[in-house]
């Protein structure tokens, strides 16, 4: 038998044993997947014990076993760690005539192994594991040609299994992987979100009692600069509370009360918050609701009705209508927020509910927002077991449509 | 009308923004205190109408200060309302007789209002 031909032995042994404990099936269960080669090997090959072994540092482990009440060996005494030397089927057809393992404890005592056949397994990573190899307690004059054939393929069906045993661990650990780096992402925006607050509560309030006078009566100039400082610091506040929101409702953190709530009460109020900024942008809103009781929670509700008005707003031309109706539709309460905007091709409408969708297209980007509010508004009424849907196409305005189950009404 | 408030937040900052807005902008006579252990003390031997109670808070946070406030005679039917970054009550506010919560950050100019609409002043 020939040593490897590896220049540095140890270190190939080494990186040997490594690539076996990245296969991690030493000391695993037995398989069904395994158990069904070797007993293919048994049948074929007419042999009494049929193993697949894996050669670890001091021992070789069955993964799978038949016809031998054993797990495991020394590696001194394994025929296995001969056989890994090279690629080939090693075949040791009378282990009494065979100086290397005459003396053998497996040859001299139980199970007193005379003939042995095995090919050797490499991993996914193209290292050679252990062996396929079929064992008799009688010897043998040589491996025929079609039990060779047999052997070799039933040893690319074990390797083959190894590649499937790889690749659904892989899969798992991406998963895994993929799951804790989104509740590290969501836990990064929580923990900024709540520390962005402090520093922020000083400056807003700072800003508001110099805006107040708390500190004397402010030249025009420097007014001006303050309100320009209120202004910026708000629109900061909200994008960390809309964030700190996608990340709950995203999170399904966000706790929803469960009352009733009237869809039309919930316009009113959303209507009457937004008043002075539609006065600011001469928009008009026509509001047509009749009361359609949903259940849920009324100031996350007021939320998507705010949200989905001050899109229309940030979209209206001076003077232009926003129109919002509230009706009943079946075992549905339905809200519509409609616009005479400038309107969004289908490519945009696509990906309008996304979290920052707006920060993708250029056009909108002058219009101030966070590129969350309808992110929220899908959150929020996604929910509430509603849905939520835009009309829109270019020159024409947008219609958003939200859909909740009526309460009490046989949903 | 001249209320007695304790504002109990351990960011000086915070405190100073709170004690003024709701002095020099609503008149009121605020005393303040930088931790829960000194907030205790303050609350019973002041006796404030109203306590405004930071909820994150390092030692004694915000419930465990509001639980040792309840536990005092003098302070238990003692109105308090939550000044926290966080948007929403929290589940121990009800079992501890919270009126309400101001949201972090505020507006000094309307925080006095806000504070009247919570006790119903």
């Amino acid at each position: 038998m020939t040593a490897t031909t590896s220049p540095q032995p140890e270190a190939a042994e080494a990186e040997r044993i490594a690539a076996l404990r990245a296969l991690a099936l030493l000391d695993t269960p037995r398989e069904e997947r395994f158990d069904r080669i070797t007993r293919t090997a048994q049948r074929l090959l007419d042999a009494p014990i049929a193993l697949i072994t894996l050669v670890d540092v001091e021992r070789q482990w069955f993964k799978s076993c038949q016809g031998l009440g054993i797990s495991e060996t020394p590696r001194s005494a394994s025929f296995c760690a001969h056989a890994i030397r090279s690629d080939d089927i090693m075949v040791v057809a009378d282990s009494h005539l065979d100086p290397r393992f005459v003396d053998n404890p497996l040859v001299t005592t139980s199970p007193y192994i005379r003939f042995y056949a095995g090919k050797p397994l490499r991993s996914p990573s193209g290292h050679r594991m252990g062996t396929l190899c079929v064992i008799d307690t009688e010897p043998r004059a040589d491996l025929s040609d079609a039990d060779r054939a047999a052997l070799t393929d039933l040893a690319a069906w074990a390797e083959l299994e190894f590649s499937v045993v790889a690749m659904s661990r892989a899969v798992t650990e991406r998963d895994e992987l993929r799951g804790r780096v989104e509740q590290l992402k969501d836990e990064i925006i929580s923990v900024t979100g709540h520390e962005l607050r402090t520093p922020l509560t000083g400056i807003r309030g700072s800003l508001g009692l110099l805006a107040a006078g708390v500190a004397g009566p402010l030249p025009d100039e420097a007014r001006r600069m303050v309100d320009t400082a209120v202004r910026n610091t708000d629109r900061l506040i909200r994008l960390v509370n809309d964030m700190l929101d996608v990340e709950r409702l995203a999170a399904g953190s966000m706790p929803i009360k469960d009352e009733t709530v009237d869809l039309a009460d919930v316009v009113d109020s959303a209507i009457e918050a937004l008043a002075p900024v539609a006065a600011e942008a001469s928009v008009t809103f026509d509001v047509r609701a009749e009361p359609v009781a949903v259940s849920g929670d009324k100031d996350r509700l007021v939320q998507v009705v705010s949200n989905l008005v001050d899109n229309a707003m940030k979209f209206s031309a001076q003077g232009a209508l926003v129109s919002v109706t509230v009706s009943a539709d079946g075992s549905s309460a339905v809200l519509k927020v409609r616009d005479r905007g400038c309107g969004m091709p289908p490519e945009q409408l696509a990906t309008i509910f996304d979290r920052f969708a707006q920060l993708d297209s250029g056009s909108a980007r002058s219009r101030a927002g966070s590129g969350l509010g309808l992110a929220i508004v899908r959150g929020i009424v996604e929910a509430h077991a509603g849905s939520v849907s835009v009309e829109s196409s270019p020159g024409e305005g947008s219609t958003f449509t939200v859909r909740l189950p009526r309460r009490g009404n046989g949903s | 009308m001249t209320h007695r408030v304790l504002v109990i937040d351990d960011e000086p900052d915070i405190r100073e923004i709170t004690q003024l807005s709701l002095e020099r902008l609503a008149g009121w006579h605020v005393e303040t205190a930088g931790n829960g252990v000194d907030g205790e003390a303050m609350a019973v031997r002041e006796r404030p109408e109203a306590i405004l109670l930071d909820v994150m808070m390092p030692e004694l946070d915000g419930e465990a200060t509001a639980r040792a406030i309840r536990a005092h005679s003098e302070t238990r039917d003692t109105p308090i309302v939550l000044m926290s970054a966080a948007t929403q009550l929290p589940e121990w506010a009800a079992e501890l007789g919270v009126r309400g919560l101001v949201a972090k950050p505020f507006d000094p100019m309307t925080l006095a209002d806000a504070v009247r609409g919570h006790l119903n002043w």
